[in-house]
C-alpha cells in the first residue's frame, strides 16, 4: 500500500482510489477516510512528508510513529539549543529528549540534521542541567565538530549549480538526500577518523547512485577535505561495486517456475471470481485480500504485464458495478506494474471522468498521449468536453479524431452521440447511419440508432433494431435492455418483464437488467412486488444507487412518504456524489406539501451539483407550485442553459403561460403529434389545460377522457383524473365528477375533495378534507381552500370571490402542481 | 486583464507591481475577486438565495446569519508542532535546521493526488499559488479540528487586505463544478474580505429555516457533510504568514512530553502579544 506520512503533522493517509485512509498519531486506532482535497489541510506546512510503500497497517502506524518521534525530538532539539529559548523551556527539551535519543533510527535522524549546517548562534548551556550522560556527550561532540561542519557546509555551498542542470531545486533536492542518509554526518565524523573515508565514500556512492551527476558532485564536495589517500584503508572502486550491485538487483529477476500455462490461468480466474464476488456483495476488504493474492501469485508466476491485465480487467468490472473508487484504486495498481503503458493511463483518466474529475482525467489522457495512445487522448478530450456540455467543442474533437484516425470508432461514435445530445437529431441519425456503414461489424453505432429512435418516440423502429443487433452480434446486455425499455415506453409492460426476465437468465450479473425489471413493476403499479425486486437488487449490488432511488420512489408512490423520506436520507450518506438521492428526497417532501424543505433540498443539490439539470429543473418546478411564475419562468431559463434537449422544459413552462393567460406563448411550445412519451402526455395535458381555460370546455373533455384512457403512465393519470373532476364541477355533474375524485391526502387533492363535498352537500366529509388540507398547502392553494372554506360555510366568513374564481384557480393549481 | 493606475500598462493576473513603473496594483487573489464579471455573478447568486428565503419565508434568519458572517474569522488547524513550526518562523535556529528536513514545505511531487491538486491551485491562483495560505472561515474560533486540534485564529488586521475567500475547497470546487484544465473558473463564487458574507449567503441559505438557532450558525457554516470531508468556506490569504498575524490561539492542555514545545510556544506568543486559550 501506497502512503503519505508526516512526522511533523503527525498523520500518516493510505491511498485508496480516489481518497484515502487518515490515521493520527495521537489516536491511531481512530481512522477515517478524506479525499484528495484535504491533502493540502492535512500536510500543510508539514516538511517532512513523504510518500513510501508499505505492505501492511501494522508498519503503517510503525512508520508513522518513528517519524513523529523523529519530528518531536528535532524541536526538542532545536529547543536545547537556542540560547534565546528561556533556561526552563531549555531544561523540559534536555529531559524530554533523552527518552528519544535511545532509539537508533531517531538519533541517528537528529545527527544527520544537526551535523549537516554550523549552529547559528552559539549554545549556551551554562544554566541547563543534563541528567542524562548519553545527551550531555552527544551535544558535547556537536559543539566539538562545529568547525568541520562549518567546512563540510561550505564546500557542499560552493559546488556550483551546473552540477545540477542549473537547477537550484534538484540541488536542494540531492541536499535533502545526503543530508538524510547522513553524509554530512559521515564526512564530519571522518575528519577525525581517516582511515574510515574509504568506506564512507563508497557508502554514499551507492546511497547516492540513483541521482543525476552523482559521481561529479561528490568527488567536487569531498575535493577539499578528503584524507591524503595513504591514509585511507580502502580505495573502494566505486564502479565494480556498481556493477555487483546492479547485478545483485537483476538476479531477483530471474527464477520462473514451469507450471502449466493452463492451470495457471485457470487459478487467475477463480481470483478474479472471488474479487467480483465480494465486490458485488461490498466486503471490500476482502475483495482487497484476492486481489493482493492475485498480484502475489502473478509475480510469481507471469509479469508485469499479466497483473495489468488482470487489474485492468477487475477495474472494467468494477465500473460496471458503479463501483468507480474501485475501478480508479485497481487501474491505479495496474499503472504502478506498468507505468508506460498508455492504455493504463486511459483507463485511469476513465474512472476519473465516471467519478466527474474531468481536471484528473485530462492530466492521464494528457500522459496516455504522450506515451503513444494520441487517439485516445483525443476521443477522451472531447467526451469529458461532451460531459461538461460543451458540445461544439466536443463534436470538434471527435471530428479531429475522424480525421486523424478514421479507424478509430469511439471519434465516429462521438460525433452521433453528440449530435444526439444537440437534440440534432437528423444530424445524429446521419452520423450512425455513416458508422454502421463504416463499421459493420460494430454493434454499437446499431445500438445508439436503437436508442435515438426510442427518444424520437419511433418505438417501433427502435425495437427492430435492437432485435437486429442481437440476430447479428449475438446476446448483448444493453441491447436485451434496448429491446425490453422500449417496450416499458410503449407502454407494453408484460412484453418487457418478459423481456427483462429473459435477459436476466443470461446476464445474471447485470443490475440494469434487475432494475430495469423493477421499474416495469412500479410502471405497472405492481408496487409491492417492484418494491421487493429493488431491496433484492440492492442487496445484491451494494453499489447500485438505481435500486436504492427505485426503493425510495416506490414507496413514495405507495403513499409512504416518511419512509421514502428516510431511504433517500439514507441514500445521501451512501452515495454523497449522486444528485439523484438530494433531488428524489426533495421531490418527496414537495409531493407531501413540505415546500420550504424542498426548496432548500433543491436549492442543496444544486449548491452541490451545479450541472444536474434535474435540480435546477426540480428548483423551478417548485417555485411554478408556489406561484412564484416570473421566477419560474427565469429557474426554467436556467435549465435551458443547461441542457437545451431537456424536453420537459418547454411544456413545464408552458404550464406557467397557461396560468399567466399567455396562451399563444404556451402553444408554440408544446408539439402536435400524438403523445407517446411521458413528456408528451404531459404536453397533452397542458393542451387539455389551455382549451379548459379559453371556455372550449367539450373540447377538453374529450382530450382529457382520451388521456385518461390512453396514457399508459399512472403517475401522470393523477392530473388527467383531477381535471375532469374540477371540469364535471364546474358542469354541475355531480355524480360524474365523483368518479374522478381520488382518495389519497395530498393537498391538492384535498382541496379538490372540499369542492366537490361541499358541491355534493356532504358537509361533514367537506370539513373532514378542509381538514386534512389545512397543512402543508402552497400559498395560491392555500388562498383556494380558504375561499371554498367559506363558500360551503366550513370557514365563518363571507365568500370573497365567484365561482369562475374558483374554477379559474383550481385549473392553475392542477396545471402548476403537474410536473 | 487590467491596467496599472498610474501608467496604464496591462498587467497580468499573477504580479504585485506593475513591471513598468514599480506601482503597487494590489494582491492578485483580491483583484481576481473584483473583476466585474466576478462581483456581478455573485451578486445573481446572492440575490436568488433571497428569492429562496422570500419563498421560504425565513427572511428574517438569512439576515441574522448575514450580519454574523460579518464577523467570521479565519482560522487555520494545526497539531502542536505544527504551531511551533509556525511560531517560529523566523527563528534562526528553527529555519536553518528545518532547511534540511525538507528542500520545500511541499509534498512530494509524484504522488498521485499532489499531481493534480497542484494544476488546480495554478487555475485558481495562476502562477502564485505557492503564495496562497489555505484557512477556514469561521464563527466560533473552531476550525476542522481533524486537521490539527490547535485553532489559530488570525488577526483579521494582519489579513483582510490579501485575503479572499472561496465557496469551498477548491478541488471539491473543481470536481463539483466538473472543471477540466484550461477550462474557466465558473464566476461568482469568489469575494473579496469585506464581502465575505455575501459569499456565505449565496452558499448556504438553503440550510436556514425559520427553526434555526443563532447558535448553530457555527455548525452552518462550517460543517461535517458524511464521512468524507468537512465543507467550509476556504479563506485565501496573500503572502506567508508571519507570527504576528495570529491572534490567539485555542487548544486542549499540552500532555507532559509536550510541555518544552508548548513552553516555547508561550514564550514565542507573549512576544507578539497573543494568547493562548484553553480548551475546556
Amino acid at each position: 500500500m501506497r502512503i503519505l506520512v508526516s512526522g511533523q503533522a503527525g498523520k500518516a493517509v493510505i491511498f485508496q482510489g480516489e481518497g484515502g485512509t487518515v490515521i493520527s498519531v495521537q489516536n491511531p486506532n481512530e481512522e477515517y477516510h478524506c479525499s484528495a482535497a484535504e491533502i493540502p489541510y492535512l500536510f500543510m506546512r508539514a516538511s517532512d512528508t513523504m510518500q513510501i510503500e508499505l505492505e501492511s497497517k501494522d508498519k503503517v502506524l510503525e512508520e508513522l510513529s518513528l517519524s513523529w518521534e523523529k519530528n518531536l525530538a528535532l524541536q526538542l532539539c532545536l529547543i536545547l539549543l537556542d540560547p534565546d529559548e528561556p533556561s526552563d523551556t531549555r531544561n523540559f527539551a534536555a529531559d524530554d529528549i533523552s527518552e528519544y535519543l535511545k532509539k537508533p533510527k531517531v538519533s541517528d535522524y537528529i545527527s544527520n540534521i544537526l551535523y549537516s549546517a554550523p549552529l547559528p548562534k552559539a549554545p549556551n548551556f551554562k544554566m541547563l542541567h543534563f541528567k542524562d550522560t548519553v545527551l550531555q556527550a552527544f551535544i558535547e561532540d556537536l559543539s566539538k565538530n562545529q568547525e568541520r561542519i562549518k567546512l563540510v557546509r561550505d564546500e557542499w555551498e560552493k559546488l556550483p549549480l551546473k552540477f545540477f542542470s542549473n537547477n537550484l531545486l534538484r540541488k536542494q533536492e540531492f541536499e535533502k538526500k545526503a543530508v538524510l542518509k547522513g553524509a554530512f554526518r559521515d564526512f564530519v565524523n571522518v575528519g577525525s577518523h581517516p582511515s574510515r573515508f574509504g568506506s564512507v565514500w563508497v557508502d554514499h556512492m551507492l546511497g547516492l547512485s540513483s541521482e543525476q551527476n552523482y559521481r561529479l558532485i561528490l568527488q567536487s564536495w569531498v575535493e577539499s577535505f578528503r584524507p591524503h589517500p595513504t591514509q585511507m584503508e580502502v580505495d573502494a572502486t566505486e564502479d565494480d561495486r556498481d556493477e555487483e550491485f546492479l547485478d545483485d538487483s537483476k538476479r531477483k529477476k530471474v527464477g520462473k517456475s514451469y507450471i502449466r500455462v493452463d492451470s495457471i490461468l485457470d487459478v487467475i480466474e477463480k481470483q478474479k471470481g472471488f474479487i467480483i464476488k465480494f465486490l458485488k456483495r461490498g466486503d471490500s476488504r476482502k475483495a482487497e485480500k484476492y486481489v493482493d493474492e492475485l498480484i502475489d501469485y502473478q509475480i510469481k508466476r507471469g509479469g508485469p504485464e499479466y497483473i495489468t491485465k488482470s487489474l485492468s480487467h477487475l477495474s472494467k468490472l468494477a465500473e460496471d458495478f458503479y463501483s468507480y473508487n474501485y475501478q480508479l484504486e485497481w487501474s491505479l495498481r495496474a499503472y504502478d506494474y506498468s507505468p508506460k503503458d498508455g492504455f493504463v493511463h486511459s483507463h485511469i483518466a476513465e474512472a476519473y471522468i465516471n467519478l466527474g474529475d474531468y481536471n484528473a482525467a485530462m492530466k492521464w489522457l494528457k500522459s496516455a498521449g504522450e506515451l503513444g495512445s494520441r487517439d485516445i487522448e483525443k476521443s477522451g478530450l472531447a467526451r469529458i468536453n461532451r460531459k461538461q456540455g460543451k458540445l461544439k467543442e466536443a463534436l470538434e474533437g471527435y471530428r479531429v479524431v475522424c480525421q486523424e484516425f478514421p479507424d478509430n470508432i469511439t471519434g465516429w461514435l462521438g460525433v452521433a452521440k453528440t449530435f444526439r445530445d444537440m437534440w440534432k437529431l437528423d444530424e445524429a441519425l446521419d452520423a450512425y447511419d455513416e458508422g454502421i456503414n463504416r463499421f459493420p461489424h460494430e454493434r454499437r453505432f446499431k445500438g445508439g440508432k436503437g436508442y435515438l429512435l426510442k427518444d424520437l418516440g419511433e418505438l417501433e423502429n427502435s425495437k427492430e433494431i435492437f432485435e437486429e443487433n442481437i440476430h447479428i452480434f449475438g446476446k448483448n446486455v444493453y441491447d436485451y435492455a434496448g429491446v425490453a425499455e422500449t417496450l416499458k415506453i410503449m407502454g407494453r409492460f408484460q412484453e418487457s418483464l418478459k423481456y427483462y426476465t429473459k435477459a436476466i437468465k443470461r446476464f445474471s450479473d447485470y443490475p440494469i437488467l434487475h432494475d430495469g425489471y423493477a421499474s416495469v413493476l412500479k410502471e405497472m403499479e405492481e408496487l409491492p412486488k417492484a418494491l421487493k425486486k429493488f431491496e433484492e437488487n440492492s442487496s445484491q449490488f451494494p453499489f447500485d444507487f438505481v435500486a436504492w432511488s427505485g426503493m425510495a420512489e416506490v414507496q413514495k408512490e405507495m403513499g409512504n412518504f416518511e419512509r421514502s423520506k428516510e431511504i433517500y436520507s439514507e441514500g445521501i450518506k451512501k452515495f454523497p456524489n449522486n444528485a439523484v438521492m438530494l433531488n428524489g428526497k426533495a421531490n418527496v417532501m414537495k409531493r407531501v406539501g413540505e415546500f420550504k424543505e424542498s426548496l432548500s433540498l433543491y436549492d442543496q443539490s444544486i449548491s452541490k451539483f451545479p450541472y444536474n439539470v434535474y435540480a435546477h429543473s426540480g428548483r423551478a418546478d417548485l417555485l411554478k407550485e408556489l406561484g412564484y411564475l416570473d421566477e419560474a419562468i427565469d429557474a426554467y431559463g436556467k435549465v435551458e442553459e443547461l441542457c437545451p434537449r431537456f424536453m420537459k422544459t418547454p411544456h413545464a413552462k408552458a404550464a406557467v403561460f397557461v396560468a399567466m393567460k399567455k396562451y399563444d406563448k404556451a402553444r408554440a411550445l408544446i408539439p402536435l403529434g400524438e403523445p407517446k412519451t411521458r413528456d408528451d402526455w404531459f404536453a397533452f395535458h397542458v393542451n387539455c389545460m389551455i382549451l379548459l381555460k379559453t371556455n372550449r370546455i367539450s373540447e377538453a373533455k374529450e382530450k382529457l377522457e382520451f388521456g385518461l384512457k390512453n396514457n399508459p403512465f399512472f403517475e401522470n393519470r393523477e392530473y388527467f383524473q383531477n381535471s375532469l373532476a374540477v371540469i364535471n364541477l364546474r358542469e354541475g355533474k355531480i355524480e360524474e365528477a365523483r368518479s374522478y375524485i381520488r382518495d389519497d391526502h395530498t393537498p391538492l387533492t384535498n382541496v379538490i375533495r372540499i369542492h366537490f363535498f361541499g358541491e355534493a352537500n356532504e358537509r361533514q366529509k367537506a370539513e373532514e378534507a378542509y381538514f386534512y388540507a389545512k397543512k402543508r398547502c402552497t400559498p395560491i392553494l392555500g388562498e383556494l381552500r380558504d375561499e371554498l372554506g367559506y363558500h360551503y360555510q366550513i370557514l365563518d366568513g363571507k365568500p370573497k370571490n365567484t365561482k369562475e374564481w374558483i374554477f379559474e384557480q383550481l385549473c392553475n393549481n392542477i396545471l402548476l402542481k403537474a410536473a | 486583464m487590467m491596467e496599472c493606475e498610474n501608467c496604464g500598462f496591462r498587467i497580468v493576473e499573477h504580479v504585485r507591481s506593475c513591471p513598468a513603473c514599480q506601482n503597487d496594483c494590489g494582491f492578485p487573489n483580491v483583484r481576481m475577486a473584483q473583476y466585474e464579471d466576478e462581483v456581478d455573478a455573485l451578486k445573481e447568486r446572492y440575490n436568488n438565495a433571497w428569492v429562496s428565503a422570500r419563498a421560504r419565508k425565513n427572511v428574517g434568519v438569512l439576515r441574522l446569519f448575514e450580519k454574523e458572517l460579518k464577523s467570521s474569522k479565519a482560522v487555520i488547524c494545526k497539531n502542536l508542532s505544527m504551531v511551533l513550526d509556525l511560531v517560529s518562523s523566523d527563528n534562526i535556529m528553527y529555519t536553518t535546521f528545518y532547511k534540511q528536513v525538507g528542500a520545500q514545505s511541499r509534498l512530494p511531487e509524484e504522488n498521485q493526488w499532489d499531481k493534480v491538486r497542484s494544476s488546480i491551485d495554478e487555475a485558481f491562483f495562476p502562477y502564485f499559488s505557492k503564495e496562497i495560505v489555505f484557512a477556514s472561515l469561521s464563527l466560533n474560533e473552531r476550525g476542522t479540528s481533524k486537521y490539527g486540534e490547535y485553532n489559530i485564529i488570525l488577526n483579521e488586521k494582519m489579513i483582510k487586505d490579501r485575503a479572499t475567500v472561496f465557496e469551498e475547497n477548491t478541488y471539491l470546487f473543481c470536481k463539483k463544478h466538473h472543471i477540466a484544465l484550461g477550462s474557466d473558473i465558473p464566476k461568482g463564487y469568489r469575494a473579496i474580505w469585506d464581502e465575505r458574507e455575501k459569499c456565505g449567503v449565496a452558499k448556504l441559505h438553503h440550510k436556514l429555516s425559520n427553526g434555526t438557532t443563532m447558535e448553530k450558525f457555527p455548525e452552518i457554516l462550517l460543517s461535517s457533510v458524511g464521512s468524507d470531508e468537512d465543507d467550509f468556506i476556504e479563506v485565501h490569504v496573500y503572502g506567508g504568514i508571519h507570527r504576528s498575524a495570529i491572534e490567539k490561539i485555542i487548544g486542549p492542555k499540552p500532555t507532559k512530553r509536550e510541555r518544552a514545545i508548548f513552553s516555547s510556544i508561550e514564550n514565542k506568543l507573549k512576544e507578539i502579544g497573543a494568547v493562548f486559550e484553553e480548551l475546556t
